[in-house]
């Protein structure tokens, strides 16, 4: 049996000097737990778990995101040459927002997002030179769009319907060393998709006007979806250090992410394939070349991609989000494509050790009925992207950390101009993520302190500091008007944290 | 009770614990100006009223307003001209007494403006269907705890009628005041949800703060219930959400828009839309 691992978090926004923050509470957790057992030589079982939760609340508001996720996994032996993998997973995303109106009614507004999923795989050694992998997984996914429901009870819960799917694929990969500077993978994956009811499909003409509604069963399963996803790698070693690696990948994504502002909540939408959202495939390729150098202490890499994606998905303008029983009919559709460069390097030495990267990408997507159709900059695109990752360990006990991120603003849409109607000021934009928010960076520091370091038991504790210079990183801008009623418009930046500090504690047994 | 909701969300959104600052942040200007058309016909036995202004860049105070231009709405049969006022310019205003009638389309025509200075003048037209006076049989007046403060919560009784598609403004006046006075303090609502049922105490107002308009011991609420298009309904919800700002179920920022077409882009929105009242004494 192996240790178990738990990491319990809290920070402290009461100290700040901010009254706003003051009056906040946020906290947050991640537990682990890992359960490791050998049956015998030939077995070896696994259980895992983790939940992690994030909640910020204040006097009238709440904000939560949370994941859950459960695994088991079984490896067998059945001969030095075949082993085999059985994995079960459970998962679970959710978040809330609540908001009370009153002392004793508090609203909630729930999404959450469910999944079961099984793998079986086998691992072929016929030759040293040749490895196969090869085996079948499935995986079965609720998404419940979002309840709205009172904690007095006062009003019947909203629910919007839920969407069940399953995705389910046999797969074949053959590793391959043709000799011995040169090695390929290749192999791909026959995909099946589907839709499960009880469900009431919206069909729509011209993306958003109805034209019927289908309903189907419970259990019934529709909407089937087949694709293959073919995949090469190969890898050339130049120098015993050294070595160039090109592959492509197809793949067929038939759950895909669509973001719903430009401020960077978690509470992003999820869509399955569907009657009306065809699964988004990407064809990637990618070239990169890694060398080792003194004695392997640093590494070095640099690798290239380029992208391309069909049947992206992106909210028309003015969508409408809430509760809202034909969402799919807010979605508009096109293709999109990115490419980037990241150079890396890592080092490790007796006391020091860490990584930095560098990367440049760039994302677009052209969607119909969107921007004119024309190309817009994706809401994922950071062109310039830094990490700086240093730790100094001082002694057996004592460690530090450094960490600093640097990003480049999140695309935005900002007004360039501005008209009165109706007594209010409004924008006028000029297009879709045409700016940017200010560039995203921030330094955090740590130190741990082993506390004991047994066979039987280790347990540490981490004070950190999040945000040290205390940067005002953007959630989003909004403008507003000069509350002298001037009808001035002024910039406003909402940001979350400013420098936080907390303390973790680890224990393994 | 959905929009009732979704106003509360919004509202709470605004509180959700985070740090708020002024900054300065430059931002593109346009260098061309674009008509913005603030226009209805109701069924309203009135003066009705047209506003034609100019867009201006973000950050300037004020915005200018469109100056003797030819105004007109006809229905096919009968045309009424809008005349400038003399005192408040861009505001084109007919004689009174002049009304619509639901059923009817009417068809507005801009001409003889000069909005982007080339010397060329340039010509705009918009269409809207009037819709039928909406059902309400009689109003309920409570108030209503939301964020510590006392609000006035006003609510109706009717039949809703069973078409598809059909939307509502909300207006509240207490006495002879129009309490909401800009389009954001008004409530919109369209039939998704209750199409086709007889409402019962379905909320209409519900952001009003009672000590700030409730002053004496008695006062005559008015609840004005606006059956309008939905495509204005759909440009009004463009409207929320681009005053409001950014926020988690508001998608990304994009321009309102508009069913004003003409020579060059224009904005805004032309809509004909009956209008029932009901009132109610209330004894805070």
């Amino acid at each position: 049996m192996y240790p178990e691992d738990v990491h319990i978090s809290t920070c402290f926004p009461p100290l700040s000097k901010n009254q706003d923050l003051h009056d906040s509470k946020l906290y947050f957790y991640d537990l682990n737990a890992k359960l490791f057992l050998t049956l015998n030589g030939k077995n070896h079982i696994s259980l895992s778990g983790y939940a992690g939760h994030d909640r910020f609340k204040n006097n009238y508001s709440g904000l939560a995101f949370g994941n859950q996720l459960a695994s088991f996994r079984w490896n067998h032996e059945f001969n030095p040459k075949l082993y085999s993998k059985l994995s079960l997973s459970f998962s679970q995303y959710d978040y809330e927002l609540n908001f009370s109106s009153s002392e004793v009614k508090i609203y909630t507004w729930r999404y959450h997002m469910n999944d079961v999923g099984f793998k079986y795989g086998l691992s072929l050694n016929p030759s040293k030179n040749l490895e196969i992998l090869t085996g079948i997984q499935s995986t079965w996914l609720i998404l419940h769009p979002g309840t709205i429901s009172t904690s007095d009870n006062s009003s019947k819960p909203y629910t919007l319907t839920r969407k069940k799917s399953s995705e389910s694929a046999i797969y074949i990969q053959f590793n391959q060393k043709i000799n011995e500077k040169l090695s390929v993978k290749y192999g791909g994956r026959l995909s099946f998709f589907n839709n499960i009811g009880a469900d009431s499909v919206y069909i729509f003409k011209n993306n958003s006007e109805v034209t019927a509604i289908q309903t189907y069963p419970d259990g019934r399963f529709f909407n089937w979806q087949t694709g293959i996803e073919p995949r090469l790698g190969i890898s050339y070693t130049v120098t015993p250090n050294s070595s160039v690696k090109a592959s492509f990948a197809r793949t067929r994504q038939n759950y895909q992410m669509a973001t719903n502002s430009t401020s960077g909540t978690p509470l992003d939408l999820w869509f399955s394939a569907s009657k009306n959202v065809k699964p988004q495939i990407s064809d990637q390729w990618s070239l990169g070349y890694n060398i080792c150098l003194i004695g392997r202490h640093i590494e070095l890499s640099a690798e290239s991609f380029y992208k391309n994606m069909q049947n992206t998905i992106d909210f028309r303008d003015h969508p409408i989000l809430f509760l809202n029983r034909k969402l799919e009919g807010e979605l508009r559709f096109g293709k999109s494509y990115s490419y980037g460069t990241e150079l890396f390097a890592k080092f490790e030495f007796q006391k020091i050790n860490g990584w930095l990267s560098y990367s440049y990408s760039r994302s677009k997507r052209k969607i119909q009925g969107i921007a004119n159709d024309h190309w817009f900059t994706s809401p994922f695109e950071r062109p310039h992207a830094v990490n700086i990752v240093f730790n100094f360990e001082q002694n057996e006990k004592n460690r530090f950390g450094l960490n600093w991120v640097y990003l480049s603003g999140q695309p935005a849409t900002f007004p360039v101009g501005r008209m009165d109607l109706g007594g209010l000021v409004l924008p006028v934009y000029s297009g879709r993520n045409t700016e940017r928010f200010p560039n995203y960076h921030r330094l955090d520091v740590s130190f741990t302190r082993i506390l004991k370091s047994k066979a039987n038991f280790y347990h540490e504790i981490s004070f950190s500091i999040y945000n040290i210079y205390n940067r005002h990183n953007t959630w989003t801008i909004r403008f507003e008007a000069d509350e002298s009623g001037s009808q001035t418009m002024l910039a406003k930046n909402t940001y979350l944290f400013s420098v936080v500090p907390s303390v973790t504690y680890n224990f393994k047994f | 009770m959905k929009s009732a909701i979704t106003l509360l969300i919004l509202s709470a959104i605004t509180y959700l614990p985070a740090c708020v600052e002024q900054i300065e942040l430059p931002l593109e200007s346009s260098d061309t100006r674009m008509l913005v058309v603030e226009g209805q016909f109701t069924s309203d036995t009135t003066i009705q009223t047209i506003r034609l202004s100019l867009t201006s860049d973000f950050y300037e105070t004020n915005t200018d307003p469109v100056e003797n231009a030819t105004v007109s709405v006809t229905d096919g049969t009968n045309t009424y001209l809008f005349i400038e006022d003399p005192k408040i310019r861009g505001l084109y205003k007919t004689p009174a007494e002049t009304y619509g009638m639901p059923g009817k389309k009417y068809k507005l025509m801009i001409s003889g403006t000069d909005t982007n200075g080339d010397g060329e003048t340039e010509s705009y037209t918009a269409e809207g269907q009037m819709p039928a006076m909406s059902g309400i049989d009689s109003i309920n007046v409570s108030i209503e705890n939301l964020f510590s403060n006392d609000m006035l919560r006003v609510s109706y009784y009717g039949q809703e009628d069973p078409a598809p598609n059909d939307a509502y403004l909300f207006r509240l006046r207490i006495n002879t005041w129009l309490v909401t006075n800009n389009l954001n303090e008004c409530t919109i609502s369209e039939d998704q949800t209750y199409n086709g049922q007889y409402m019962i105490d379905e909320p209409a107002i519900y952001f009003i703060q009672k000590d700030r308009y409730v002053r004496n011991g008695v006062e005559l609420i008015t609840l004005e219930s606006c059956h309008i298009p939905y495509d204005y309904y759909l440009f009004l919800n463009d409207v929320r959400w681009e005053s409001f700002g950014s926020d988690p179920f508001s998608g990304n920022p994009a321009n309102i828009r508009t069913n004003i077409t003409g020579t060059h882009k224009a904005l805004g929105f032309f809509a004909a839309y009956s209008i029932t009242r009901k009132s109610k004494i209330f004894k805070p």
